[in-house]
């Protein structure tokens, strides 16, 4: 029930296809989305694989919720071996290609091998077709999507794609669909690429069987209530993600010039009434009410978006106050198919440290580029730089070759690697880490990098309810609250209608009357921690230590050069600290590895 | 004669209509079953299908059994004659044909989407 109890191999080097059963034991053990991508990857990547070469594995996961009626159950996960970071990566996207794709009949896809010629995959329920895509390929995101969808005659497909420069193997190309959602972090494009994968193209027609549809019924009618009900959901809702610019800002850990000030006097033209004034179409992922996609279009420029990390990373990070000029980044990301938020932090870095951008003739220090009032020639000398620098990324070209390598490698051969923000090679996201220590362990210890998606506890710490002096409540809070987020990943269901994590027993009460299974929170909680342990075990066998669980050296040394919290800074002893409370609370060895005992009482084995 | 009405204004393309459909007209969760359908055709842009009740329907005369008719509520299909031959979608794209090919869905105005519309974009006209 909900679940098709099965997944779909497709071998690209052999153009074939095998359809395989997923045991139910591990239906039962990992839930589902990240859970079951994360199984079936642990199981059969091996280590020391190139991630942009033949063994690497592209796993699209959904579950068992995706496809029915529970509100906001649109969004696959993507597990594969990352090109930027070459360790564990899941990254997940919204839109409907979710539930189309899981309404094929199948929970789970297995990309394996490398087509000889570019292809576009196109499944129709059971049916695989590979279709030459060699005329398509260096086609823009936005074109491929239409060009496929009209080329095989349905408007009701969903699209998959790459973009340049997945094609060139940057390292930090994304997986578009849906013209303007992204599963973004880590490069997962450039996997797709590497196989020569230009496009998947979906359409499901199958039922999607619930255990007791009237049952299921009344459960999305609590579901919706609960979502009705977070305090959080109505800003979403009317502003989406821009919502955020304001209240980062006035608590002070905006990224500013780079990741140096935390602040600004005036986020005026940036914030949610500004970014408001500029939408012509809401747009909403499958089953949402919440519907935050705000639609922007100007000219030939459109977009889902700017959402909240390209505003920050693409405005004030780099001296950047004008929402039309950021959403040209925008744009031009989303077209050449790459992460903006590496790209974002990546310009903000070689601007900074003058790498490139002497004609702009920028001075240090905070805001002094702020409110894009610089003088004509800047804007316009600072506009085609990072329009250029994109480009060149996109297609490998001059600089942009070694750009498109990533972060560390960018630091490596510019010697600028103090300026680069990042951990494990995956650059920050739009919130500088030093506001809290609960922010700064959640970049330390994400399984995939620096990420701000795992665990959220800097509203809980602002406000006291985590207190500033009890180090091992705020660590604790962020053990838990990873499990759970990695078990909501499993369901998968968005976080913005339900909050982050496991906060109502309705998302188990889904579960169970879609499936017939029997989930409390709790089990679902163990889930995510099993998820964890493995996604460490496969890091640890990559080479990763308790070296790499730490800031960089910068975010230690200076405080924020800005706002009300100027001056802070999370020192290398907190951050020890807090890593020996987080593996002793993770059950993990003082140097990060999990031990035996953890293992076996989650029933894994090494 | 009265037909269901999209608010584009409203309409965000959530699809939520879809499955309501389904669920009341065929008793389970499939979009591919829905009589109304919200396709995305460009990066801002919708397209909205749903019989509108014209009044000179192409769709009658396309049918080559006859299974198409103007009744007193409006255009309806005859399910015991219609055979999903989908002549009738060739001439217009607000009937579709079933995934089975057996038959060919077209909006009644039943109204079971309208109350399911987070965003009131439903109405009957």
């Amino acid at each position: 029930m909900a679940r098709f109890h099965r997944l779909l191999r497709i071998n690209l080097t052999r153009r074939e296809t095998r359809i395989e059963e997923i045991p139910g034991e591990v239906e039962l053990r990992f839930l589902g989305g990240k859970g079951i991508g994360t199984y079936y990857f642990f199981k059969e990547v091996p280590p020391g694989i190139d991630p942009l070469g033949p063994e690497n594995k592209f796993i699209i996961a959904t579950g068992p919720l995706n496809a029915t009626t529970a509100p906001a159950s649109s969004r696959y996960e993507i597990v594969t071996k990352s090109p930027l970071t070459g360790i564990y990566l899941d990254c997940n996207s919204g839109g409907h290609f979710a539930q189309e794709i899981k309404a094929t009949g199948f929970d789970l896809f297995i990309l394996e091998g490398v087509s000889e010629a570019p292809v576009v995959i196109y499944i129709r329920d059971e049916k695989v077709g590979f279709i030459d895509a060699r005329d398509i390929w260096g086609m823009y995101i936005y074109e491929t999507e239409t060009h496929v969808r009209n080329m095989l005659g349905d408007p009701g497909i969903r699209v998959m794609s790459i973009g340049p420069a997945g094609e060139n193997l940057v390292r930090f190309a994304s997986v578009s669909n849906d013209y303007s959602r992204q599963a973004a972090r880590g490069g997962s494009g450039a996997v797709l690429g590497s196989k020569r994968v230009k496009a998947i193209a979906v359409r499901g027609t199958k039922d999607i069987p619930v255990r007791d549809l009237r049952a299921f019924t009344r459960v999305v009618e609590r579901a919706r209530e609960v979502i009705f009900n977070n305090p959080w959901v109505s800003d979403q809702r009317n502003y989406g993600t821009p919502r955020s610019v304001i209240p980062v800002n006035d608590a002070g850990f905006l990224p500013v010039n780079n990741f140096t000030g935390g602040h600004l006097d005036d986020v005026s033209s940036i914030d949610q009434y500004a970014m408001d004034k500029l939408v012509v179409q809401r747009l909403s992922c499958g089953e949402c009410p919440v519907a935050c996609a705000k639609g922007y279009r100007r000219g030939n420029i459109g977009m889902e978006g700017p959402e909240y990390e390209t505003i920050g990373l693409f405005g004030p990070n780099i001296g950047v106050m004008d929402p039309h000029e950021i959403a040209e980044y925008n744009y031009y990301c989303n077209q050449y198919g790459m992460d903006t938020i590496t790209a974002g932090t990546l310009i903000g870095a070689l601007l900074f440290s003058g790498v490139v951008g002497e004609e702009l003739g920028r001075e240090d220090g905070a805001g002094s580029v702020s409110g894009g009032k610089g003088k004509g020639n800047d804007r316009e000398s600072r506009r085609r730089i990072v329009l250029e620098l994109l480009g060149k990324i996109t297609y490998r070209e001059g600089i942009g070759g070694i750009l498109a390598e990533g972060l560390k490698r960018v630091g490596d051969e510019f010697g600028i690697s103090y300026h680069i923000p990042q951990v494990k090679g995956l650059g920050f996201p739009a919130y500088d880490p030093r506001v809290s220590e609960g922010t700064a362990l959640v970049y330390m210890t994400a399984d995939r990098g620096a990420c701000h998606l795992r665990s959220w506890p800097i509203g809980r710490e602002l406000s006291g309810i985590l207190p500033a002096d009890d180090l091992r409540k705020k660590v604790e809070f962020v053990v838990n609250q990873q499990n759970d987020k990695a078990a909501e990943e499993s369901l998968i269901v968005c976080q913005f209608p339900y909050g982050i994590g496991l906060l109502d027993d309705v998302l188990a009460e889904l579960v169970n009357e879609a499936t017939g299974e029997d989930w409390d929170l709790k089990k679902m909680r163990e889930v995510g921690e099993r998820i964890w342990n493995i996604s460490r075990l496969f890091n640890i066998r990559e080479g990763i230590t308790r070296k790499d669980d730490y800031l960089p050296e910068k975010f230690s040394k200076e405080g924020l050069g800005s706002g009300p919290l100027k001056g802070k800074l999370i020192d290398r002893e907190v951050q020890d600290r807090m890593l020996d409370l987080y593996y002793e609370l993770r059950g993990w060895s003082r140097d990060g590895v999990p031990q035996e005992s953890t293992l076996r009482r989650l029933g894994i084995s090494n | 004669m009265s037909f269901l009405r999209i608010d584009k204004k409203l309409c965000t393309g959530c699809r939520i209509c879809e499955t309501a459909c389904s669920i009341a007209k065929e008793g389970v969760i499939n979009r591919a079953l829905s009589r109304i359908r919200i396709y995305r055709v460009d990066v801002t842009r919708l397209s909205y299908k749903v019989c509108v009740q014209c009044r000179r329907p192409a769709c009658i005369p396309a049918c080559p059994v006859g299974a198409i008719y103007m009744g007193d509520e409006g255009v309806r299909v005859r399910e015991d004659l219609c055979d999903g031959c989908g002549e009738c979608v060739k001439v217009c794209d607000r009937l579709f044909v079933s995934p089975d090919g057996k038959r060919i869905l077209m909006c009644d105005q039943c109204g079971a989407c309208i109350p399911e519309c987070p965003e009131n974009a439903l109405s009957i006209r």
